[in-house]
């Protein structure tokens, strides 16, 4: 039963969409996940690497931007050059560079993870920087590419999340006011297959290739040794790079999905525009930097004479200071310490005490076992006996 | 409905059903071969095709070249000047060559003995360690000081010294390389590889001083002559019949053809056309050398411990030089670096037709196994023959049952399921005799000298003709041989020698296809009475037994006795070859039997 | 004999051809076989089933699924801030004060049309002393003689100073007065501002039963969803990081310490009833904005952040960050001719950059010159954090505790219902025990802020409620793949019990087999002794 089918959804959704197609979003974010390790598997990597210097580039700052990655490929032993991932066999821009930050390293790629930081289910260790602090104001881009099938996609040869898995982590977002709009992009095999599942609202997705259909690589490096990028990534990135050079573009989404063609990809790559309010006309008249770069509508400042402001700082010290006055009066007075009663206590936490790795009860231990032993010895005893 | 099935199952025992199994064999026979014959048609092989992913043949540009030439002709140079050194002098050379690449180097002593012959070598070995890999895995280059002629190697050890010095100036080896220069292509190889997996005769082989990681592949370079070369020919087969990964030869055919504009042969077939006959005799040698188990040369001794590995041979008058061979050998070292693990997504069992098309284990085997089949079910028929009721039985047994209605012909009456004891303990005796005696060839052959083994060999052959006739006289004196005891014998040597080459089959398919074919007419041997048919059987059975078999096919390919001999004791002590076990201890048994049934008078009982 | 039993061979020779049957089962042997299937099902059934039943089915506490639902839609609580004013009219009789609150109380009703945002009047002690932090009363009224008509509010303390001309005194028997009209029309200027935010947010949640939403001009909407747009999610803790940009070398030391201690952390002790602030402080050299160009419009000023290089929001903590950049530059601001505009910007909720132009050799900034950047930034924060424009500082900071209030105890309730949502249309997750407690804690709680939602009580059962919702749904172990095809399921119990189920079968089979055949036979025998 997915939550679509309640009745109260209508409700609830009618009346938060009335707003948020008003409201405009405050903050983007981008997932770029890469699912495949190994070394032919680089351009998986050199895909994710360029969508991230992409949004980069158009401004998301780091810690809107989660990366995972799952293997090294600048620090592998096969690389010519170490130290450095190309998505191009020009070898002009060094997508590793010396300012990256993946959040998701390793192993650390896997299924639970990203459904995790998903539907932000983390434990409190998890640092900041790996979880998705989105809002119901914030644009989220999620790009994945790797190998994948009929709506699933492989996760480090190891595991594979379903299409209806992904479905329903949107739909928790969904639920939880945790996304504005989500721009989907997914790059593997049988790409289209993986959304067909999404039944969450504001969402537009995009797929490589179709059911039964391969993804291809665009070119391969002859000095690196292995195919260096996929076909579909590569032609988003050159329509990026020739029509969105910073935040003033006023491209929009359908003017680049309208640049894919069959010639150039060699698979069908899919469009969905079903769960965005509008639909298809509302979708394609998004712009580009409203998924991929980080607009931030300022207010600026009239001009004024900071007199206010002043004023508003004296009034501080001075309120301030007679409340001090007040509570040192009062704590006289009542001879009890006063705590201004709207700051709340903590509820007391209590810390586990750290558990003794050595047990002291090892004699108590031996003890009992050996009592039973003794006491099944003499149960048989006593069978025999009375037996014979 | 039921009547039907009660029909079906009276059927079960009409006695007519027990006419059609020598049919059944022919068949199998027939068909085994047919099919064989078939496969080289575009319907039933298929073209190759890389299937490890990771492999990515020809995708790199290689840089082997240019001044490097100059450094290979000084090394060649060098190489001459070593010609006529003894082994030791030599590798003192190398390794102070080696050493000044940079590279560590160790040496290993070896003493083998075979058909009275002492093999003594020193081998010398360096290890290039790969400067970021983590050094659990290595690949191998092997240049042999002769070359598998006899011949000095002298391109394959100078290019083996220039590659060495090119690798270690590129630093993005994942694997450690070790480059192996024995001194000769039998059994230098052998040596090092058994004390790298440790499972050396102490006694004969030193261990070796330095190791490195697991082994994942394995490259030799055969490369005697001076002259510029049309082709590359790939040798692949190794000991018993154990062939490399076929990805590795499909990785080296890209390169090399695609890449690099070399051609590539297997086989020894030059001038390859793709035609039916070509595919057909491509096939057939290949099923000739992997039915002998004789390693072809310094790689076959790799494959045993599952290291893929193949020997390149520059062969035929052209235009490509030795630059290109660097070059191919760098590109699939490229490739070979690329691996995560060993090669397991290609075939281990199959049959080249030409570079492009092979047949894979599931296509073929059945050939064989059809084979070995035709032995099983000649030995059940006769194992239910021989319970069967003689004529004589079933009359003793009418004059019993005087109210039962019979007609006369127990052919027409329903079967009556009547058993008869069956005497197994003679029967038992001889085939187990026959299979212990087989010992002795064995143990005899592997351990004479050489001057005494070509002699030895036609004494035995001789007495292999005679032992049958003395078999069956004193069997004769000693009991009375019923047809049940001749029937009982040859099921169970039949049923021994069926199950074993089916076995044999998968492991080694083309011995167990040319055995089973050979002993053939094993099948249909009959003891009989009449002495016409007996001298026919016996003739045929002469022609086909394994001795005159070996002496024809060493006639017949120009090679003499001794030394065909003398291979098989050093495919023996040193290569672990099992072929002659096949032949002594599986075949020549089952002749024996049916040698004997054949000269052996039937009694009545 | 049945007809598919084999007859055995017979051995040799000599006996006659006649097949010797085995003996038949003993009676106690076919009753033995009877008992051992029987008792293997027994076992199967009895222990087996309910084992697997228990060890495969998925932990799920209990949920009040019904009354968060309510919650959710907002009928479990009509959310009302009673607010009592206080009124202090020391010149006039009691009865006429009466009377006059009376009236006034009147009228505000009449025009009230938030039902839920009512002002409740009292009249204070006589010669009562102001307290200032009086919890109970959110303004009192100073009722003075005077001249005319007059109002004005007290910057220091929650308190309206009104003079009245004494003619407009209601009498005791009158039934308006305007001294009460203008009173009425005060009070709700004062606390219109307050009103209009929490209806819009009331309005706009799902609570939207039982709440009318103002006619509201557009002007006043487009306010409203500007400070929306604009306020930071609500946390207790705000991390502020104030950081100095330069694009050269120089300045590189400034007194950032003094002039936080001068002119910010005032502010923040006066906030701090209602969140607490931990400050950092930066200097980055050499750093390149995004944007070159001398003069900014409005589009360059959205891109003048140069987010991938600048080292803003760490993730230190917990708390969200809120930045406050100085930027050393001669750049100037430049949107249309006729707006004249200061140095600085605000960018919603994440913080407000400040250009400042220093002579080149400046090696340092001073307490004076920051002077300027930290009032800009004062007054910032108290926007960024949602505090209402209009009204005294105190009234605003207590306008400001009770929107929160409203905010949390909206955000609460959401959070419940969409937990109650989740499981019901993900029957398969788990749902463990500490859930169960956050929820009923998050509901008791939420009860609570409902019962005192003007006072800082509210604020602070409020806070309780919304940390224990959000930590009972974003719950840790609530994750797992839980889409699991059948064919998963069957190839995962075939081969296990596959095996196990055959001979339990077969033998079932085989006995209810034999004992139809025995039904059979026993009918058959009656009916032929009946016969006889």
């Amino acid at each position: 039963m997915k939550l679509s089918s309640l009745p109260l959804r209508a409700i609830v959704a009618s009346v938060l969409l009335a707003t948020a197609a008003v409201a405009e979003h405050t903050s983007n974010w981008a997932v770029l996940v890469c699912t495949s390790r190994f070394w032919f598997n680089y351009r998986h990597l050199a895909n994710v690497l360029s969508m991230y210097r992409t949004v980069k580039r158009l401004g998301i700052p780091d810690s809107q931007i989660i990366l995972m990655l799952p293997d090294d490929m600048a620090c592998n032993p096969r690389n010519a050059f170490p130290g450095t991932v190309y998505s191009n066999s020009d070898r002009a821009v060094d997508l590793y560079g010396d300012n990256i930050e993946v959040d998701y390293r390793g192993y650390e790629v896997t299924v639970e993870n990203f459904i995790r930081l998903l539907t932000d289910r983390v434990g409190d260790e998890t640092p900041r920087s790996k979880r998705l602090l989105t809002d119901d104001r914030s644009n989220i881009f999620v790009y994945m590419t790797g190998h994948g099938g009929n709506e699933f996609l492989k996760f480090q040869d190891a595991e594979e999340i379903g299409a209806f898995d992904l479905a329903d982590a949107f739909e928790q977002m969904w639920e939880k006011k945790r996304y504005h709009e989500i721009l989907f992009m997914i790059d593997t095999c049988q790409a289209n297959t993986m959304y067909s599942r999404l039944y969450s609202p504001n969402i537009i997705a995009t797929g490589s290739s179709e059911l039964d259909e391969s993804s291809y690589s665009h070119h391969a490096d002859n000095d690196v040794g292995v195919a260096v990028i996929d076909r579909y990534t590569y032609y988003n990135l050159e329509f990026l790079e020739a029509h969105v050079q910073d935040l003033s573009s006023k491209k929009t989404i359908g003017e680049l999905f309208d640049s894919y063609e069959f010639d150039k990809i060699h698979s069908t790559a899919g469009v969905h525009y079903d769960l965005f309010p509008g639909g298809e006309q509302a979708a394609r008249s998004r712009l580009i930097t409203d998924f991929f770069g980080n607009i931030q509508n300022v207010e600026v400042d009239r001009a004024k004479d900071l007199a206010l402001e002043e004023e508003l700082v004296q009034l501080s010290k001075t309120i301030a200071m007679l409340r001090k006055r007040e509570a040192e009066e009062d704590a006289a007075y009542n001879n009890v310490s006063s705590i201004p009663a709207s700051v709340p206590t903590a509820p007391p936490r209590k810390i586990q005490g750290a558990k003794a790795l050595t047990e002291d009860d090892w004699w108590t231990k031996k003890v009992i076992g050996a009592t039973a032993l003794a006491g099944c010895a003499l149960l048989w005893g006593v069978g025999s006996f009375l037996e014979a | 409905m039921p009547r039907l099935l009660s029909t079906a199952l009276s059927l079960r025992r009409d006695p007519r059903l027990l006419r059609i199994p020598p049919y059944v064999s022919a068949f199998c026979i027939a068909i085994g071969v047919v099919w064989l014959l078939l496969l080289p048609l575009d319907d039933y092989s298929r073209r190759t095709y890389v299937s490890e992913n990771a492999l990515l043949p020809g995708q790199v540009h290689t840089y082997f070249g240019g001044s490097e030439q100059h450094i290979f002709r000084a090394f060649r140079h060098e190489v001459d000047l070593l010609a006529d050194k003894n082994n030791y002098e030599v590798n003192d050379k190398l390794e102070s060559i080696l050493t000044g690449f940079g590279v560590k180097v160790g040496r290993q002593n070896y003493t083998y003995h075979s058909a009275g012959q002492k093999y003594t070598g020193e081998n010398v070995y360096g290890i290039l360690q790969a400067p970021r890999g983590d050094a659990t895995e290595a690949i191998v280059l092997v240049a042999a000081w002769k070359s598998i002629d006899e011949q000095l190697n002298r391109n394959g050890i100078a290019l083996v010294l220039t590659l060495a010095r090119y690798f270690k100036r590129w630093s993005l080896w994942s694997k450690d390389i070790i480059l192996l220069l024995p001194p000769d292509s039998t059994t230098g190889t052998q040596a090092w590889v058994d004390a790298y997996h440790d499972a050396h005769d102490s006694k004969h082989v030193s261990p070796l001083p330095l190791k490195s990681g697991a082994l994942q592949g394995a490259i030799a370079i055969d490369y005697p002559h001076e002259q510029r070369y049309h082709e590359l020919h790939i040798i692949y087969d190794g000991t018993n019949g154990q062939l490399p990964n076929l990805d590795l030869i499909n990785s080296i055919v890209n390169i090399a053809g695609g890449q690099m504009g070399i051609e590539t042969t297997v086989q020894q077939m030059t001038g390859h056309t793709d035609s039916y006959q070509d595919r057909l005799q491509t096939m057939l040698r290949g099923m000739l050398y992997q039915g002998l188990g004789y390693p072809t040369g310094p790689h076959s001794s790799f494959i045993p411990y599952h290291v893929d590995a193949i020997t390149l041979q520059p062969t035929g008058e052209g235009w490509h030089d030795e630059m290109a061979m660097g070059r191919v050998v760098e590109g699939s070292f490229r490739s070979l670096n690329n691996l995560l693990e060993h090669l397991h997504q290609s075939f281990f069992f199959y049959l080249l037709m030409q570079k492009n098309r092979f047949v894979s284990i599931g296509t073929y085997l059945p050939s064989a196994m059809l084979l070995a089949a035709n032995f099983t079910i000649m030995a059940i028929f006769l194992w239910v023959k021989s319970g069967q009721p003689t004529v004589k039985d079933v009359d003793s047994a009418k004059e019993k049952n005087d109210g039962m209605e019979h007609k006369g012909d127990a052919a027409q009456a329903s079967w009556n399921p009547l058993a008869v004891e069956r005497n197994l303990l003679s029967p038992l005796t001889f085939v187990a005799i026959c299979h212990s005696i087989s010992a002795i060839p064995l143990f005899v052959f592997n351990h004479l000298g050489l001057n005494t083994l070509p002699l030895a060999f036609l004494i035995f052959s001789v007495a292999s003709t005679v032992l049958p006739a003395i078999f069956s006289f004193a069997a004769a004196s000693l009991q009375k041989s019923t047809l049940q005891y001749f029937q009982l014998t040859k099921s169970f040597s039949l049923l021994i020698l069926g199950v074993s080459l089916a076995t044999l089959s998968t492991l080694n398919f083309s011995l167990a296809f040319l055995v089973g074919l050979l002993a053939s007419p094993l099948t249909f041997i009959r003891p009989t009475n009449s002495v016409a048919t007996r001298g026919i059987f016996a003739m045929l059975l002469i022609i086909t037994s394994p001795p005159i078999v070996i002496l024809t096919t060493a006639w017949t390919s120009g090679v003499t006795l001794t030394e065909v001999l003398k291979a098989a004791s050093l495919g023996w002590n040193v290569w672990g070859m099992y072929t002659p076990i096949v032949i002594w201890c599986m075949w020549w048994p089952a002749w024996l039997v049916g040698m004997t049934n054949t000269l052996s008078p039937i009694s009545k009982a | 004999m049945a007809s598919g039993e084999s007859e055995p061979l017979q051995a040799p020779s000599d006996s006659a051809p006649a097949p010797t049957l085995p003996p038949p089962e003993k009676r106690s042997a076919v009753k033995q076989r009877s008992y051992v299937v029987l008792s293997f099902w027994l076992v199967v059934l009895l222990l087996g089933v309910p084992f697997w039943w228990k060890t495969t089915a998925i932990y799920r506490a209990d949920l009040p699924l019904d009354s968060m639902l309510k919650w959710a839609d907002g009928k479990a609580c009509r959310p009302v801030f009673p607010l009592q004013i206080s009124i202090q009219a020391d010149s006039l009789q009691d009865q006429e004060a009466q009377n006059l609150i009376r009236l006034t109380q009147h009228a505000l009703d009449d025009l009230n049309d938030f039902s839920g945002h009512h002002l409740r009047l009292e009249l204070a002690p006589r010669n009562a002393p102001i307290r200032r932090d009086d919890f109970q009363t959110a303004l009192t009224i100073r009722l003075k003689p005077g001249t005319s008509s007059s109002a004005s509010l007290n910057q220091e303390s929650a308190v309206l100073d009104i003079t009245y001309p004494p003619n407009h005194v209601p009498s005791l028997t009158s039934s308006s007065s305007p001294l009460a009209s203008y009173i009425t029309n005060e009070l709700r200027a004062t606390f219109a501002e307050e009103q209009s935010i929490i209806s819009y947010l009331l309005s706009t949640s799902s609570m939207s039963t039982g709440v009318r939403p103002q006619g509201l001009s557009a002007e006043a909407a487009e306010a409203l969803s500007k400070r929306t747009t604009r306020s930071l999610r609500y946390a207790p803790t705000y991390h502020l990081t104030f950081s100095l940009f330069t694009d050269r070398g120089l300045p590189n030391t400034w007194d950032i310490e003094a002039a936080l201690d001068e002119y910010i952390r005032p502010m923040l002790e006066v906030l701090r009833p209602i969140h607490n602030f931990t400050i950092d402080t930066q200097v980055q050299l050499y750093a390149v904005p995004g944007v070159q160009s001398q003069v900014l419009n409005k589009e360059h000023l959205s891109s003048f952040i140069n987010a991938a290089e600048w080292p803003l929001s760490p993730s230190i903590g917990k708390a969200p960050t809120v930045n406050f950049v100085i930027y050393i530059g001669n750049q100037t601001v430049g949107l249309d001719a006729e707006t004249e505009t200061s140095q600085s910007w605000m960018i919603p909720q994440w913080g407000t950059v400040y250009l400042l132009s220093q002579p080149d050799t400046e090696s340092h900034v001073s307490t004076a010159t920051l002077k300027q950047p930290m009032l800009t930034f004062g007054g910032h924060l108290l926007s960024l954090l949602g505090t209402p424009q209009s009204g005294s500082l105190p009234l605003r900071l207590s306008t400001l505790g009770r929107i929160r209030s409203t905010d949390l105890l909206l955000r609460a309730s959401s959070t419940l219902g969409s937990l109650a949502r989740l499981s019901l249309a993900l029957p398969s997750i788990s749902i463990p025990r500490n859930v169960a407690d956050g929820v009923s804690k998050t509901m008791h709680h939420l009860e609570l802020a409902c019962a005192d939602l003007g006072g800082p009580e509210g604020l602070k059962h409020a806070r309780i409620a919304e940390e224990e919702a959000e930590r009972a749904f974003f719950e840790k172990s609530m994750v797992g793949q839980l889409y699991f095809p059948d064919e998963h399921k069957i190839a995962v119990y075939l081969p296990l019990l596959g095996p196990i189920f055959v001979p339990l079968i077969m033998g079932l089979i085989n006995e209810t087999k034999r004992i139809i055949k025995e039904l059979k036979q026993k009918a058959l025998d009656a009916k032929n002794k009946k016969k006889q």
